[in-house]
């Protein structure tokens, strides 16, 4: 999965705010938070990932993930476990 | 201390705002029609009060859409319009003496029916974690809170179609304890096949398939009444908050009862009376009561039965302004309210669209054109299926009382 994936999956999850462009204006480094993502919003992003992609991410991947960046770095670590 | 409604924000059929709502009240407007949201050919009825125009995204932050069903879509534009018409900016209010009170019927019934579908369809992984909260009845409570900072008590009631007054009732009583804002009020919408199913099951509403006389509150005809989507958020402050700012009205009196299977009608009396003597008014200082006018002949009958046992046959001016949007679940109550505090503050009586008379309510004055004339004590009532009573009494507010006096002397 890389970056452009993810961005999908993202605003397919939480609509496009009107203020923040998810394609141009965030880095991966982008904090979650910054760019409006509460938990349940996230809860919905392990949704997605698992139905659409089949990525199967536990809950508390989130305490750690607080990036795009680091999501990916652990969807990534699951694929190679698997 | 007499809780001031400063803010109006108001959603039905004629669209978002105050303006298009008291045009269209003026004008006997019509807002009943085919459901267009889905095919309502296949119920017991297929009209209702549809608010046919309504974008999200004319109004809200794409970000808020995935996550909100429609009603809660109405209730953050409703409280957006009402800070905005008292003209309280977000944030100039202490947060934790600010608070949320609002009532629901159905929570997010489209929300919830997509939802079930996804399950029964596709699997529990295909449920969206927004489920979680969408269909809530509480939802539009937290959401309100959440957008606009308000971080004092956050309540949300359940009692049938009294519940958007039951809101405004509980604002009173939480401005007495520890608040000096609270937003109250209800919006409500059914317009899905898993709400519609909920409501048409009932068998109360009107099968008339004509829009113009199929909810006629009061009539001999009446058989059931229509359902529409909608309602109002209104800002009540402490007046001591509220300042110098203009108010629409005063809460000057309140009472709730439940009659439960004892269906006389007696409870409905018996708030009348305890909500005047609440506000320390003689029925004789009513100008006008926005009646319930359920829609059908029993539930009619005995409102009819209850003013008339208060006031006397003919005693008062009586309207039901929503017959020309149907009832729109618990947040008719709200918007009648609201609807009483645009009487008072333009002093006009706002008409029963499409009046006859009927012939069990024949005492019963009711108002069929706009009446402008003296509007300063308001009673609205409102009944919720199963037993649930309320009655509220507006007045104009004292301070526009007592410059009315000092130019009349």
């Amino acid at each position: 999965m890389n970056i452009d994936t993810l961005t999908a999956v993202l605003r397919k999850v939480a609509g496009e705010d009107d203020n923040v462009d998810l394609a141009t204006d965030v880095s991966p480094d982008t904090s979650f938070d910054d760019i409006g993502f509460d938990s349940i919003a996230l809860l919905e992003v392990l949704n997605l990932l698992k139905r659409e992609h089949g990525v199967l991410l536990d809950d508390d991947v989130l305490e750690h993930a607080k990036t795009p960046a680091a999501l990916l770095d652990v969807i990534e670590e699951e694929r190679d476990a698997a | 201390m007499k809780p001031h409604i400063t803010g109006l924000g108001i959603v039905t059929p004629f669209g978002v705002g105050v303006d298009p709502y008291w045009t269209a009240l003026l004008d006997s407007t019509n807002g009943i029609g085919p459901i267009t949201r889905f095919d309502g050919g296949k119920y017991a009825t297929g009209l209702a009060g549809e608010h046919t125009g309504f974008d999200p995204r004319d109004h809200l932050p794409a970000r808020l859409l995935p996550q909100t069903d429609r009603v809660t879509q109405f209730a953050l534009v409703a409280t957006r319009e009402a800070l905005d018409d008292a003209a309280i900016p977000d944030g100039t209010y202490s947060e934790h003496a600010s608070a949320v009170v609002t009532a629901n019927n159905g929570g997010g019934f489209e929300f919830a029916q997509k939802e079930m579908q996804a399950l029964w369809s596709r699997g529990p992984a295909h449920v969206s974690a927004y489920q979680s909260f969408a269909w809530f009845y509480a939802v539009n409570t937290g959401q309100i809170s959440i957008r606009h900072n308000l971080r004092g008590a956050a309540r949300a009631l359940v009692t049938d179609d009294t519940g958007g007054m039951e809101a405004i009732g509980q604002a009173r009583r939480q401005l007495r304890h520890d608040c000096e804002l609270v937003l109250a009020g209800a919006v409500d919408t059914n317009l899905c096949p898993w709400g519609w199913s909920a409501y048409t099951s009932a068998g109360l509403m009107a099968t008339d398939p004509d829009p113009r006389t199929a909810y006629r509150p009061f009539s001999p005809h009446a058989d059931g009444f229509v359902s529409g989507e909608g309602g109002a958020i209104m800002t009540v402050e402490r007046p001591d908050r509220a300042g110098a700012r203009p108010a629409y009205a005063e809460i000057a009196g309140f009472a709730s009862t439940f009659d439960g299977v004892a269906r006389d009608g007696r409870g409905l009396e018996r708030a009348i009376r305890v909500a005047l003597r609440d506000a320390e008014v003689d029925a004789g200082d009513v100008d006008v009561v926005f009646a319930d006018g359920f829609g059908t002949r029993e539930m009619d009958d005995r409102e009819a039965r209850a003013i008339d046992a208060v006031f006397g046959p003919g005693g008062v001016p009586v309207t039901v302004p929503k017959t020309g949007i149907g009832r729109l679940g618990c947040a008719g109550s709200a918007l009648d309210v609201a609807t009483a505090c645009l009487a008072i503050a333009k002093q006009v009586v706002p008409p029963t669209p499409r009046y006859q008379l009927s012939d069990a309510a024949s005492a019963l004055r009711v108002v069929d054109h706009p009446a402008p004339g003296r509007v300063h004590t308001v009673l609205v009532l409102a009944r919720g299926r199963g037993g649930f009573n309320s009655a509220m009494v507006l007045t104009k507010p004292h301070t526009e009382l007592r410059q009315d006096n000092g130019r009349t002397q």
